[in-house]
């Protein structure tokens, strides 16, 4: 029954997921397998969180679980009209040599490694008191988190007010099963790292060109420690590879849209930008990130679009604060306000905290030689002028540097805040990084087509 | 060979690179909390094992918690600087949800709260603290956790 239960959560993700890809990928040629999987996992988990969430409000039970279900159903049927109407799945295998196919294969050992290691560790720490909790709980209260929920001071340290993308998708699953199973949620999480990989490998096929080229960039994600087999990461119910495959989504949509002429990457970057913060609080950070690249792209002359790029993710963050607002949602103070006077205070910090920063992202233990390679390969995709390396730089610099301001205003001891948060942040950007090796794997290439519209 | 070809050479060789130094820590990488068993309270139950070392207390402390009489709050005083204690107080916290639940790690505001526990709580947990003298433990779950009841259980 469990089994039958995690089946139908991840089949309805699927193909609510599915659907809406489809429904997205307007005016394009065909949509890469691999891109479809991993795009209709979080898309889909996308949906389904802000669908519960939404009608939660007002429903609780077996309607709300069976009304979720009827709209999911009705996307992945959407999704079926979109095929019927001449929307072209590939494999991307095309006219390739048969060894490159065939080494295609080691874009999948990443994936049943993960798979493999599934039920070797618990969800642990804010993977269990941060993120399921919230999906235990709404499960336990029928459904959707009562109001008493955010305000309780007694749990402020669970942080209430962090976004339902993950706990809405586990809770989905609790639905499904009729019990909050914690072995049933594990059996997603290497969902996430599956569509991870997958988005990685179109991205760089799509950019790239070479088969052989986005087989060696997956298999090489594996080997970065810390998206890998750190203790804190998916497999541990933890989000933030989920927020860096969603980026990594984004800026690729993005990339392929302006370099490839794909119009259907647009709208996709558009619905991962809107996901950004209903995944985590760091997502408003990565979300500025991915308007400016739009607007790079862009241009000044086309700023009514950057705008229309901006807005869903906008509405969204606005949305969540407004309902937290409404709630009266318990807050923990562990930064200072950010104002001018505060800011200034805290300047002498930024040299230590550039420093503890460079030790964190050096340390070979965490991230192997990620971080030293990726620079590398900036310069050479600049030194190739190649349009993207401008874009690729803002897509890493950008966060980054943002991810400063919060250590400006900590109240906590800085090295400690730094050594204990700056590893989940720099994940974020990590799946951009290895897609920027990736590209520079390429070199040189001819003159690329225009943009697309 | 051509300048293309000394290029991809480099770059491949930066790939093996990166796997070959990531690839002894994903080898030896090992869990730090392993899942001890399979179910409904499979993760929590495994952190508790670490924390206590008592197994499959998640249904227990769950059925007691929820026995206890409502309408007050629960307390947890947790030994300061201890992580297996405060970590074992919240998850005392996610099982009680929706009640109340107000933990302490701080050592003078833990003896504050205990003074006149009675008054406030339904309950007080000791995480990793002795019972303080005067006051019969009325529950342990392992030698590590014991609450003590405001009112003595129904004859």
């Amino acid at each position: 029954m469990r089994t039958l239960g995690i089946l139908l959560a991840v089949l309805t993700i699927f193909a609510g997921g599915a659907g809406l890809t489809l429904a997205l990928w307007r005016r394009s040629g065909p949509i890469l397998a691999a891109e479809l999987f991993g795009l209709a996992w979080v898309l889909g988990a996308g949906l389904v969180s802000a669908l519960l969430a939404l009608a939660g409000i007002g429903l609780s039970g077996g309607v709300l679980f069976a009304s979720v279900a009827v709209v999911m159903l009705c996307f992945g049927a959407l999704g079926v009209k979109r095929l019927r109407e001449g929307v072209r799945i590939e494999t991307g295998f095309g006219n390739a040599p048969p060894w490159e196919k065939w080494l295609s294969v080691v874009a999948l050992i990443p994936i049943v490694y993960i798979a493999t290691m599934t039920f070797r560790d618990a969800i642990a720490w804010d993977g269990l008191l941060i993120w399921e909790a919230k999906a235990r709980h709404a499960f336990l209260a029928g459904g959707s988190l009562p109001a008493a929920y955010f305000s309780d001071a007694t749990r402020v340290r669970f942080h209430p007010g962090y976004p339902l993308y993950l706990p809405f998708t586990e809770l989905w699953v609790y639905l499904w099963v009729g019990d909050c199973d914690q072995t049933a949620v594990k059996a997603i999480l290497p969902i996430f790292y599956a569509a991870a990989i997958t988005i990685l490998w179109s991205a760089t096929l799509r950019l790239g060109g070479r088969l052989w080229m986005a087989a060696l960039t997956a298999l090489s994600a594996l080997f970065v420690p810390y998206m890998a087999a750190h203790g804190l990461g998916l497999l541990q119910g933890y989000s933030d590879l989920i927020l860096a495959t969603v980026y990594l989504a984004g800026v690729s949509g993005l990339l392929a849209w302006r370099l490839k002429g794909v119009a259907g990457g647009w709208p996709v970057a558009v619905a991962c930008a809107a996901l950004l913060p209903w995944i985590k609080q760091e997502g408003l950070l990565l979300l500025a990130s991915l308007i400016l690249q739009a607007a790079l792209m862009h241009g000044w002359r086309r700023w009514k679009r950057t705008l229309l790029f901006a807005l869903p993710g906008i509405v969204t963050a606005v949305a969540w604060r407004i309902a937290l607002h409404s709630v009266h949602v318990a807050e923990e103070t562990t930064f200072q306000a950010l104002t001018l006077e505060n800011l200034h205070a805290s300047l002498p910090r930024l040299g230590p905290i550039l420093l503890f920063m460079g030790i964190q992202l050096s340390r070979i233990e965490s991230w192997s030689l990620l971080w030293f390679a990726v620079p590398v390969a900036l310069l050479s995709l600049a030194w190739q002028r190649r349009r993207e390396a401008l874009w690729l730089a803002a897509a890493l610099f950008v966060p980054l540097g943002m991810d400063v301001l919060p250590y400006l205003l900590s109240r906590l001891d800085l090295y400690f805040h730094i050594a204990t948060s700056l590893d989940r942040l720099v994940l974020q950007i990590s799946l951009v990084g290895v897609l920027c090796l990736g590209l520079a794997l390429e070199g040189s290439r001819k003159p690329p087509p225009s943009g697309g519209d | 060979m051509s300048w293309s070809g000394v290029y991809r050479v480099f770059w491949i060789s930066i790939f093996g690179a990166l796997l070959a130094v990531g690839a002894p820590t994903i080898v030896k990488s090992k869990s730090s909390l392993p899942l001890v068993e399979r179910g409904r309270d499979s993760s929590v139950n495994s952190v508790l094992l670490q924390t206590l070392g008592e197994s499959e207390v998640a249904p227990r402390l769950t059925e007691w918690l929820d026995a206890l009489p409502r309408g007050r709050p629960i307390l947890v005083l947790a030994a300061p600087d201890h992580l297996s204690a405060s970590i074992t107080a919240d998850l005392i916290s996610y099982l009680a949800w929706p009640r109340p639940v107000v933990v302490s790690t701080d050592r003078e505001q833990s003896q504050k709260l205990l003074r006149n526990f009675r008054e406030h709580y339904s309950a007080v947990g000791l995480c990793y603290l002795p019972s303080p003298p005067g006051l019969t433990p009325g529950k342990s779950f392992g030698p590590a956790l014991t609450f003590i009841l405001s009112e003595p259980p129904p004859e």
